[in-house]
Protein backbone atom coordinates (compact mmCIF):
# COMPACT_ATOMS: atom_id res chain seq x y z
CA UNK A 1 0.00 0.00 0.00
CA UNK A 2 2.74 2.41 0.94
CA UNK A 3 4.82 1.50 -2.06
CA UNK A 4 1.84 2.19 -4.29
CA UNK A 5 1.33 5.63 -2.79
CA UNK A 6 4.96 6.49 -3.37
CA UNK A 7 4.82 5.18 -6.91
CA UNK A 8 1.73 7.22 -7.68
CA UNK A 9 3.21 10.42 -6.28
CA UNK A 10 6.56 10.01 -7.99
CA UNK A 11 4.69 9.09 -11.15
CA UNK A 12 2.61 12.25 -10.91
CA UNK A 13 5.75 14.30 -10.43
CA UNK A 14 7.33 12.73 -13.47
CA UNK A 15 4.11 13.42 -15.38
CA UNK A 16 4.24 17.09 -14.45
CA UNK A 17 7.95 17.17 -15.27
CA UNK A 18 7.60 15.71 -18.75
CA UNK A 19 4.52 17.81 -19.43
CA UNK A 20 6.38 20.99 -18.50
CA UNK A 21 9.45 20.00 -20.51
CA UNK A 22 7.48 19.34 -23.68
CA UNK A 23 5.40 22.47 -23.34
CA UNK A 24 8.53 24.51 -22.67
CA UNK A 25 10.20 23.06 -25.77
CA UNK A 26 7.16 24.00 -27.80
CA UNK A 27 6.94 27.50 -26.28
CA UNK A 28 10.59 28.27 -26.89
CA UNK A 29 10.26 27.22 -30.54
CA UNK A 30 7.07 29.25 -31.01
CA UNK A 31 8.44 32.32 -29.20
CA UNK A 32 11.68 32.29 -31.16
CA UNK A 33 9.77 32.08 -34.41
CA UNK A 34 7.54 34.98 -33.35
CA UNK A 35 10.50 37.12 -32.28
CA UNK A 36 12.32 36.65 -35.55
CA UNK A 37 9.12 37.49 -37.41
CA UNK A 38 8.73 40.67 -35.36
CA UNK A 39 12.34 41.65 -36.03
CA UNK A 40 11.81 41.28 -39.76
CA UNK A 41 8.70 43.44 -39.51
CA UNK A 42 10.55 46.12 -37.53
CA UNK A 43 13.33 46.17 -40.12
CA UNK A 44 10.79 46.55 -42.91
CA UNK A 45 9.01 49.38 -41.13
CA UNK A 46 12.30 51.11 -40.40
CA UNK A 47 13.35 51.10 -44.03
CA UNK A 48 9.86 52.29 -45.02
CA UNK A 49 10.12 55.11 -42.52
CA UNK A 50 13.54 56.09 -43.82
CA UNK A 51 12.32 56.14 -47.40
CA UNK A 52 9.29 58.24 -46.47
CA UNK A 53 11.46 60.66 -44.54
CA UNK A 54 13.74 61.13 -47.52
CA UNK A 55 10.73 61.70 -49.77
CA UNK A 56 9.40 64.18 -47.25
CA UNK A 57 12.64 66.11 -47.29
CA UNK A 58 12.64 66.24 -51.08
CA UNK A 59 9.08 67.50 -51.10
CA UNK A 60 9.88 70.15 -48.53
CA UNK A 61 12.76 71.34 -50.69
CA UNK A 62 10.40 71.50 -53.66
CA UNK A 63 7.86 73.42 -51.61
CA UNK A 64 10.36 76.05 -50.52
CA UNK A 65 11.58 76.39 -54.13
CA UNK A 66 8.01 77.03 -55.29
CA UNK A 67 7.45 79.50 -52.49
CA UNK A 68 10.55 81.41 -53.60
CA UNK A 69 9.16 81.49 -57.12
CA UNK A 70 5.89 82.93 -55.87
CA UNK A 71 7.68 85.59 -53.87
CA UNK A 72 9.68 86.57 -56.95
CA UNK A 73 6.56 86.81 -59.12
CA UNK A 74 4.89 88.93 -56.50
CA UNK A 75 7.76 91.39 -56.30
CA UNK A 76 7.82 91.72 -60.05
CA UNK A 77 4.10 92.28 -60.16
CA UNK A 78 4.26 94.94 -57.46
CA UNK A 79 6.90 96.85 -59.35
CA UNK A 80 4.83 97.00 -62.50
CA UNK A 81 1.64 98.92 -61.78
CA UNK A 82 -0.84 100.28 -59.26
CA UNK A 83 -3.41 97.70 -60.28
CA UNK A 84 -1.14 94.87 -59.34
CA UNK A 85 -0.51 96.59 -56.01
CA UNK A 86 -4.21 96.35 -55.27
CA UNK A 87 -4.14 92.74 -56.34
CA UNK A 88 -1.18 92.17 -54.04
CA UNK A 89 -3.07 93.74 -51.16
CA UNK A 90 -6.02 91.48 -51.80
CA UNK A 91 -3.73 88.50 -52.08
CA UNK A 92 -2.16 89.33 -48.74
CA UNK A 93 -5.57 89.57 -47.12
CA UNK A 94 -6.63 86.27 -48.63
CA UNK A 95 -3.45 84.63 -47.42
CA UNK A 96 -4.02 85.90 -43.91
CA UNK A 97 -7.55 84.55 -44.00
CA UNK A 98 -6.32 81.19 -45.22
CA UNK A 99 -3.52 81.10 -42.65
CA UNK A 100 -0.75 81.00 -45.26
CA UNK A 101 1.38 83.77 -43.76
CA UNK A 102 2.90 84.27 -40.34
CA UNK A 103 0.88 86.77 -38.33
CA UNK A 104 1.65 88.73 -35.20
CA UNK A 105 -0.33 90.79 -32.75
CA UNK A 106 -1.62 90.82 -29.21
CA UNK A 107 -3.24 87.67 -27.90
CA UNK A 108 -3.28 84.93 -25.31
CA UNK A 109 -1.57 81.59 -24.85
CA UNK A 110 -3.43 78.78 -23.10
CA UNK A 111 -1.28 75.93 -21.84
CA UNK A 112 -3.02 72.63 -21.08
CA UNK A 113 -1.18 69.91 -19.20
CA UNK A 114 -2.39 66.40 -18.41
CA UNK A 115 -3.53 65.68 -14.88
CA UNK A 116 -0.56 63.98 -13.22
CA UNK A 117 -1.94 63.67 -9.70
CA UNK A 118 -3.59 60.57 -8.33
CA UNK A 119 -7.25 60.09 -7.57
CA UNK A 120 -8.69 60.33 -4.08
CA UNK A 121 -8.17 56.66 -3.25
CA UNK A 122 -4.52 56.78 -4.33
CA UNK A 123 -4.79 54.72 -7.50
CA UNK A 124 -3.48 56.05 -10.79
CA UNK A 125 -6.10 57.75 -12.92
CA UNK A 126 -7.37 56.07 -16.07
CA UNK A 127 -6.41 57.49 -19.45
CA UNK A 128 -9.85 59.03 -19.96
CA UNK A 129 -9.61 60.84 -16.63
CA UNK A 130 -6.04 62.12 -16.76
CA UNK A 131 -5.37 62.90 -20.43
CA UNK A 132 -6.37 65.92 -22.43
CA UNK A 133 -8.45 64.80 -25.37
CA UNK A 134 -8.85 66.08 -28.87
CA UNK A 135 -12.34 67.15 -27.89
CA UNK A 136 -11.00 69.44 -25.14
CA UNK A 137 -8.67 71.16 -27.61
CA UNK A 138 -11.50 71.50 -30.12
CA UNK A 139 -13.71 73.10 -27.51
CA UNK A 140 -11.06 75.66 -26.60
CA UNK A 141 -10.48 76.48 -30.27
CA UNK A 142 -14.20 76.81 -30.85
CA UNK A 143 -14.58 79.17 -27.92
CA UNK A 144 -11.61 81.26 -29.10
CA UNK A 145 -13.16 81.57 -32.56
CA UNK A 146 -16.43 82.63 -31.00
CA UNK A 147 -14.61 85.27 -28.97
CA UNK A 148 -13.14 86.84 -32.09
CA UNK A 149 -9.72 85.26 -32.37
CA UNK A 150 -8.16 86.09 -35.73
CA UNK A 151 -5.49 83.42 -35.83
CA UNK A 152 -5.12 80.27 -33.77
CA UNK A 153 -2.37 77.68 -33.54
CA UNK A 154 -1.88 74.57 -31.42
CA UNK A 155 1.78 73.95 -30.54
CA UNK A 156 2.74 76.18 -33.51
CA UNK A 157 0.50 74.31 -35.93
CA UNK A 158 -1.83 76.84 -37.52
CA UNK A 159 -5.54 76.15 -37.43
CA UNK A 160 -7.02 76.79 -40.86
CA UNK A 161 -10.47 76.32 -42.32
CA UNK A 162 -9.58 72.72 -43.19
CA UNK A 163 -7.69 71.84 -40.00
CA UNK A 164 -8.70 68.75 -38.09
CA UNK A 165 -7.98 67.99 -34.45
CA UNK A 166 -8.23 64.34 -33.71
CA UNK A 167 -7.15 61.65 -31.32
CA UNK A 168 -4.53 59.03 -32.15
CA UNK A 169 -3.84 56.78 -29.20
CA UNK A 170 -2.03 58.72 -26.48
CA UNK A 171 -1.40 61.81 -28.60
CA UNK A 172 -3.38 64.29 -30.61
CA UNK A 173 -3.10 65.05 -34.31
CA UNK A 174 -3.47 68.66 -35.41
CA UNK A 175 -3.14 69.17 -39.18
CA UNK A 176 -1.73 65.61 -39.25
CA UNK A 177 1.10 66.70 -36.96
CA UNK A 178 1.54 64.66 -33.81
CA UNK A 179 1.22 66.70 -30.61
CA UNK A 180 2.20 65.80 -27.09
CA UNK A 181 1.38 67.64 -23.89
CA UNK A 182 1.73 70.38 -22.82
CA UNK A 183 -0.61 71.71 -25.46
CA UNK A 184 0.00 75.40 -26.13
CA UNK A 185 -2.95 77.03 -27.83
CA UNK A 186 -1.97 80.44 -29.18
CA UNK A 187 -4.60 82.92 -30.31
CA UNK A 188 -4.29 86.42 -31.69
CA UNK A 189 -7.13 88.78 -31.02
CA UNK A 190 -8.23 91.24 -28.35
CA UNK A 191 -6.41 89.67 -25.42
CA UNK A 192 -8.80 90.87 -22.72
CA UNK A 193 -11.80 89.69 -24.66
CA UNK A 194 -10.26 86.28 -25.36
CA UNK A 195 -9.24 85.81 -21.74
CA UNK A 196 -12.69 86.76 -20.50
CA UNK A 197 -14.27 84.29 -22.90
CA UNK A 198 -12.02 81.55 -21.62
CA UNK A 199 -12.77 82.31 -17.99
CA UNK A 200 -16.56 82.47 -18.32
CA UNK A 201 -18.38 80.91 -15.41
CA UNK A 202 -19.25 77.38 -16.44
CA UNK A 203 -17.27 77.90 -19.63
CA UNK A 204 -14.60 75.78 -21.28
CA UNK A 205 -11.87 76.25 -18.71
CA UNK A 206 -14.24 75.70 -15.80
CA UNK A 207 -15.32 72.42 -17.36
CA UNK A 208 -11.73 71.31 -17.89
CA UNK A 209 -10.64 72.30 -14.40
CA UNK A 210 -13.13 69.81 -12.97
CA UNK A 211 -10.86 67.07 -14.32
CA UNK A 212 -7.83 68.49 -12.53
CA UNK A 213 -5.95 69.57 -15.66
CA UNK A 214 -3.22 72.13 -15.21
CA UNK A 215 -4.43 75.16 -17.18
CA UNK A 216 -2.45 78.34 -17.59
CA UNK A 217 -3.57 81.44 -19.48
CA UNK A 218 -1.10 84.23 -20.26
CA UNK A 219 -1.73 87.46 -22.12
CA UNK A 220 0.87 88.66 -24.59
CA UNK A 221 1.43 92.10 -26.11
CA UNK A 222 3.08 90.63 -29.13
CA UNK A 223 2.49 87.08 -30.25
CA UNK A 224 3.67 85.45 -33.46
CA UNK A 225 1.71 82.63 -35.00
CA UNK A 226 3.40 80.68 -37.78
CA UNK A 227 1.77 80.03 -41.12
CA UNK A 228 0.13 76.78 -42.09
CA UNK A 229 2.86 74.41 -43.28
CA UNK A 230 0.83 71.98 -45.32
CA UNK A 231 -0.50 72.26 -48.81
CA UNK A 232 -4.10 73.23 -49.51
CA UNK A 233 -5.46 71.52 -52.57
CA UNK A 234 -8.94 71.88 -53.95
CA UNK A 235 -9.73 68.80 -55.96
CA UNK A 236 -13.51 68.84 -55.65
CA UNK A 237 -14.45 72.44 -54.96
CA UNK A 238 -14.30 75.12 -57.62
CA UNK A 239 -15.45 78.70 -57.22
CA UNK A 240 -19.07 79.07 -58.31
CA UNK A 241 -19.12 81.82 -60.97
CA UNK A 242 -20.26 85.05 -59.35
CA UNK A 243 -21.74 86.28 -62.69
CA UNK A 244 -24.36 83.54 -62.67
CA UNK A 245 -25.41 84.70 -59.23
CA UNK A 246 -24.88 81.39 -57.49
CA UNK A 247 -22.76 81.16 -54.42
CA UNK A 248 -20.34 84.08 -54.52
CA UNK A 249 -21.19 87.30 -52.72
CA UNK B 1 6.34 0.78 -14.98
CA UNK B 2 3.81 3.25 -13.63
CA UNK B 3 6.46 5.96 -13.81
CA UNK B 4 7.15 5.24 -17.48
CA UNK B 5 3.44 5.43 -18.28
CA UNK B 6 3.22 8.75 -16.42
CA UNK B 7 6.19 10.10 -18.37
CA UNK B 8 4.59 9.16 -21.68
CA UNK B 9 1.23 10.63 -20.64
CA UNK B 10 3.02 13.86 -19.68
CA UNK B 11 4.78 14.11 -23.04
CA UNK B 12 1.57 13.42 -24.97
CA UNK B 13 -0.35 15.97 -22.88
CA UNK B 14 2.39 18.53 -23.51
CA UNK B 15 2.28 17.95 -27.25
CA UNK B 16 -1.50 18.07 -27.40
CA UNK B 17 -1.82 21.13 -25.15
CA UNK B 18 -2.99 24.00 -27.40
CA UNK B 19 -1.47 26.74 -25.23
CA UNK B 20 2.12 27.83 -25.06
CA UNK B 21 3.95 29.75 -22.36
CA UNK B 22 4.56 33.44 -23.05
CA UNK B 23 8.14 34.57 -23.46
CA UNK B 24 8.12 36.42 -20.13
CA UNK B 25 7.29 33.30 -18.11
CA UNK B 26 9.57 30.78 -19.79
CA UNK B 27 12.50 31.39 -17.35
CA UNK B 28 10.18 30.47 -14.46
CA UNK B 29 9.04 27.30 -16.15
CA UNK B 30 12.64 26.38 -16.94
CA UNK B 31 13.70 26.82 -13.33
CA UNK B 32 10.67 24.88 -12.05
CA UNK B 33 11.52 22.07 -14.47
CA UNK B 34 15.01 21.98 -13.04
CA UNK B 35 13.63 21.89 -9.47
CA UNK B 36 11.40 18.94 -10.30
CA UNK B 37 14.23 17.19 -12.13
CA UNK B 38 16.38 17.67 -9.05
CA UNK B 39 13.67 16.19 -6.83
CA UNK B 40 13.24 13.18 -9.10
CA UNK B 41 16.97 12.49 -9.19
CA UNK B 42 17.12 13.00 -5.43
CA UNK B 43 14.32 10.47 -5.02
CA UNK B 44 16.09 7.98 -7.26
CA UNK B 45 19.35 8.31 -5.37
CA UNK B 46 17.55 8.04 -2.02
CA UNK B 47 15.82 4.90 -3.29
CA UNK B 48 19.23 3.28 -3.92
CA UNK B 49 20.01 3.74 -0.23
CA UNK B 50 16.54 2.62 0.72
CA UNK B 51 16.23 5.93 2.55
CA UNK B 52 13.45 7.40 0.44
CA UNK B 53 11.03 9.49 2.49
CA UNK B 54 7.80 10.59 0.86
CA UNK B 55 7.38 13.73 2.98
CA UNK B 56 10.92 14.88 2.23
CA UNK B 57 10.33 14.27 -1.44
CA UNK B 58 7.07 16.25 -1.65
CA UNK B 59 8.14 19.13 0.56
CA UNK B 60 11.49 19.42 -1.22
CA UNK B 61 9.86 19.31 -4.60
CA UNK B 62 7.31 22.04 -3.80
CA UNK B 63 9.46 24.37 -1.71
CA UNK B 64 12.46 24.13 -4.06
CA UNK B 65 10.24 24.99 -7.00
CA UNK B 66 8.73 27.99 -5.20
CA UNK B 67 12.08 29.24 -3.93
CA UNK B 68 13.63 28.93 -7.38
CA UNK B 69 10.73 30.80 -9.00
CA UNK B 70 10.93 33.52 -6.33
CA UNK B 71 14.67 33.89 -6.90
CA UNK B 72 14.06 34.28 -10.61
CA UNK B 73 11.42 36.93 -9.98
CA UNK B 74 13.62 38.79 -7.50
CA UNK B 75 16.53 38.64 -9.94
CA UNK B 76 14.39 40.09 -12.71
CA UNK B 77 13.29 42.95 -10.47
CA UNK B 78 16.83 43.69 -9.36
CA UNK B 79 18.34 43.14 -12.80
CA UNK B 80 20.71 40.51 -11.39
CA UNK B 81 20.56 37.01 -12.85
CA UNK B 82 19.68 35.39 -9.52
CA UNK B 83 18.15 32.37 -11.24
CA UNK B 84 21.76 31.33 -11.94
CA UNK B 85 22.02 30.50 -8.22
CA UNK B 86 19.19 27.99 -8.47
CA UNK B 87 20.55 26.77 -11.80
CA UNK B 88 23.99 25.99 -10.38
CA UNK B 89 22.72 24.42 -7.17
CA UNK B 90 20.23 22.20 -8.96
CA UNK B 91 22.80 21.32 -11.58
CA UNK B 92 25.43 20.33 -9.03
CA UNK B 93 22.95 18.26 -7.06
CA UNK B 94 21.72 16.62 -10.22
CA UNK B 95 25.23 15.40 -11.02
CA UNK B 96 26.03 14.31 -7.46
CA UNK B 97 22.76 12.40 -7.22
CA UNK B 98 23.43 10.87 -10.59
CA UNK B 99 26.87 9.74 -9.45
CA UNK B 100 25.34 8.11 -6.37
CA UNK B 101 22.92 6.21 -8.59
CA UNK B 102 25.74 5.26 -10.99
CA UNK B 103 28.00 3.96 -8.21
CA UNK B 104 25.15 1.96 -6.73
CA UNK B 105 24.40 0.15 -9.98
CA UNK B 106 28.09 -0.28 -10.77
CA UNK B 107 28.57 -1.94 -7.39
CA UNK B 108 25.56 -4.14 -8.01
CA UNK B 109 26.87 -5.24 -11.38
CA UNK B 110 30.30 -5.78 -9.83
CA UNK B 111 28.95 -8.16 -7.18
CA UNK B 112 26.93 -10.04 -9.79
CA UNK B 113 30.01 -10.54 -11.97
CA UNK B 114 32.03 -11.71 -8.97
CA UNK B 115 29.41 -14.28 -8.17
CA UNK B 116 29.45 -15.50 -11.75
CA UNK B 117 33.23 -15.88 -11.89
CA UNK B 118 33.53 -17.43 -8.45
CA UNK B 119 30.97 -20.09 -9.24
Amino acid sequence: MKVNKIQILVGLTVLVLTFLITIQFKSVTVNNAQNSKQNVRVDELLSDLKRERERNEDLEKQLSAHQNDIAKFREEAAQHSGYSEILLEQLRRAEMLAGLVDVKGPGIVITLTDNQSKSANGTALTASESLIHDEDIRRVINELCAAGAEAIAVNNSRITSTSAVRCVGPSILVNDEKMTPPYKIQAIGKADQLEAAMNLNGGVIDNLKVWGFNINITKHEQLTIPKYNGIVNFSSATAADSKTGNGGN
Amino acid sequence: MLITICAIVGIVAGILCPYHIPDAYSPYVAIVILAILDSVFGAASAATHKSFDLNTFISGFISNGILAALLTYLGKKMDVDLYLVALIIFGTRLFSNFSVIRRHYLAEIGTKLKKKFCN
